[in-house]
């Protein structure tokens, strides 16, 4: 039985016995009530009439004069140009002075003008300037911040959702990143400091993916958390974070991984890769040093080397390295294809 | 039906016209009755709430946004109310009933169990509660595994593994009539 057949077969059993359509609509029709009053959403919005305005002023000057008048009456009103501290204490050069009266006086003028302006500009439901936005914060940041949190969440949504078209296909087909400059941001880089190149192995040709795959048992999708090499034997140790795994069989999977290998194909830093792994005297360790990790990218494609030959009819971008051909595969269902070819081994 | 159906049908539905939610139920009402069938493998109760998750959209759907995937966010829904349902149903059966329940042995030991109805929906409970709920949201509910791994928040590569087994499973069970 095919599976496609198996698909059918479930479908038919749970097609059987489906309620008359009419029937139970009319009981869903009949169930519903009026449609319920949308909540208007609510915005929060600080509004000053200019007579709030007027009287704020007029209070502020009555303050003002009334300290004048405690001072003695012979005090000057001071200005950011009167001096206010003993020259023992006074800042060197011409520095400004703060005028604790002024600069609320003139904050407050400021402050009223804005608030204006915003009501007006709001009232008018235009867009509010950036300048403006800035300047009274009070007011616009409650929508902005709604509006931030819509525009992140709907982008969120945007990741989410919009599977319908291989991540990251459109950037490989309209050429917007070439392959190179992909594999220079994701990719193995040549330059380095570790690992040091000369003191891995060269690429081994006898790669055989079927092989490789035959020794696998488990696939762990891993981010890459540290990297060192012995500078004598040239090994370099992976320290791996697991973040995915995928079995065969049961096995206990790990959670953070130990890699010590000398294979050409060397792992960044914070990266993330598919990597074909067996068990080992010391626990998991790649298959072999010639099996090439699959680079995964945040945007869905896949850093594949041309070893794994299965893979071919996927690649939409070839790239060469030191280390060979490497092909950028936009299209997830080709780790379908590569789980598949696992499970048929025995 | 497309997003945009979809949406004309929610503008609808939020000017109180029933027509919009006809039109969802439509396009949706029969997956949603095999879904929720497949859940809880009683046909009234599948009757009952299927006609309950209507009603449900009739009120909830006015706070559908656009743009989010509304297939995803349907099965979302339905994938909630038929968890409840079971949650409801397993405190309110007796203990004995618990234990003979079909839709509630899908821990039983498969070695210890003989399928002697090959149906699909019993061969189905043999799978693990991942895979039974991916063939459930693919087959009954047919979603695409982009959507599904969007409702269960699973990668879409773990989504299509796992479903692959369990079709593997199913077909090896089919072949030997035996236990998955």
């Amino acid at each position: 039985m095919t599976r496609k057949e198996i698909e059918k077969r479930c479908f038919e059993e749970m097609q059987q016995n489906i309620p008359d359509r009419e029937a139970l609509w009319q009981r869903i029709e009949g169930s519903l009530g009026e449609q319920p009053a949308q909540p208007e959403v609510p915005h929060i919005r600080v509004r000053h009439t200019g007579r709030y305005i007027m009287t704020a002023a007029a209070c502020l000057l009555v303050v003002v004069g009334a300290s004048v008048f405690w001072r003695g009456g012979t005090a000057k009103l001071e200005t950011n140009h009167a001096p206010m501290m003993d020259n023992a204490v006074a800042p060197a050069g011409d520095a400004p002075v703060y005028d604790d009266a002024a600069a609320d006086e003139a904050d407050e003028a400021a402050e009223a003008d804005e608030e204006d302006n915003a009501d007006q500009e709001i009232s008018d439901g235009e867009a509010v300037s950036p300048q403006h936005s800035a300047g009274a914060p009070a007011m616009d940041a409650p929508a902005a911040a709604a509006d931030d949190a819509d525009a992140d969440w709907e982008a969120d949504c945007d990741a989410d959702f919009s599977a319908d078209e291989p991540a990251g296909e459109a950037d490989v087909q309209d050429g917007a990143v070439s392959g190179r400059q992909s594999l220079e941001q994701y990719g193995p880089k040549a330059d380095d400091p570790i690992p040091r190149r000369d003191l891995l192995y060269t690429q081994d040709a006898a790669f055989d993916p079927e092989e490789a795959l035959a020794r696998t048992e488990l696939f762990v999708k891993a981010q890459v958390t540290g990297v060192s090499q012995d500078p004598q034997t040239g090994i370099v140790t992976y320290a791996l974070s697991v973040l995915e795994t995928y079995e065969k069989s049961d096995v206990p999977a790990p959670y953070e991984l130990t890699l010590r290998t000398r294979s050409p194909y060397t792992m960044t830093e914070q990266s993330q890769y598919l990597l074909t792994l067996c068990q080992g005297e010391d626990g998991w360790q790649l298959v072999s040093d010639s099996t090439a990790p699959i680079g995964l990218y945040a945007d869905g494609t896949m850093l594949v080397h041309s070893e794994w030959t299965l893979l071919e009819d996927y690649a939409d971008t070839r790239i060469e390295d030191g280390t060979g051909e490497w092909w950028i595969i936009s299209d997830p269902e080709a780790l379908d294809v590569l789980f598949d070819a696992w499970t048929r081994i025995p | 039906m497309t997003d945009a159906e979809f949406e004309a049908a929610v503008e609808q539905i939020r000017s109180g016209d029933k027509q919009g939610l006809r039109a969802v139920y439509d396009a949706y009402g029969d997956r949603m009755y095999r879904f929720f069938l497949s859940r809880v493998h009683h046909h009234q109760d599948a009757q009952d709430l299927t006609s309950e998750y209507f009603l449900k959209l009739w009120e909830c759907l006015p706070g559908y946004r656009k743009g989010t995937g509304h297939r995803s966010w349907l099965t979302v829904i339905a994938r909630n109310m038929a968890t409840d349902h079971l949650r409801r149903a397993s405190r309110e059966m007796p203990d004995d009933e618990i234990e003979s329940s079909p839709a509630l042995t899908q821990s039983e030991s498969a070695e210890d169990t003989v399928i002697s109805e090959m149906s699909m929906t019993a061969l189905l409970e043999r799978l693990t509660l991942d895979e039974q709920e991916i063939v459930r949201l693919h087959i009954a509910a047919q979603l695409t595994f982009r959507e599904i791994a969007a409702v269960l928040g699973r990668p879409l590569g773990t989504v299509a593994w796992k479903y692959r087994n369990a079709i593997g499973k199913l077909q090896k069970a089919v072949k030997e009539g035996s236990p998955v």
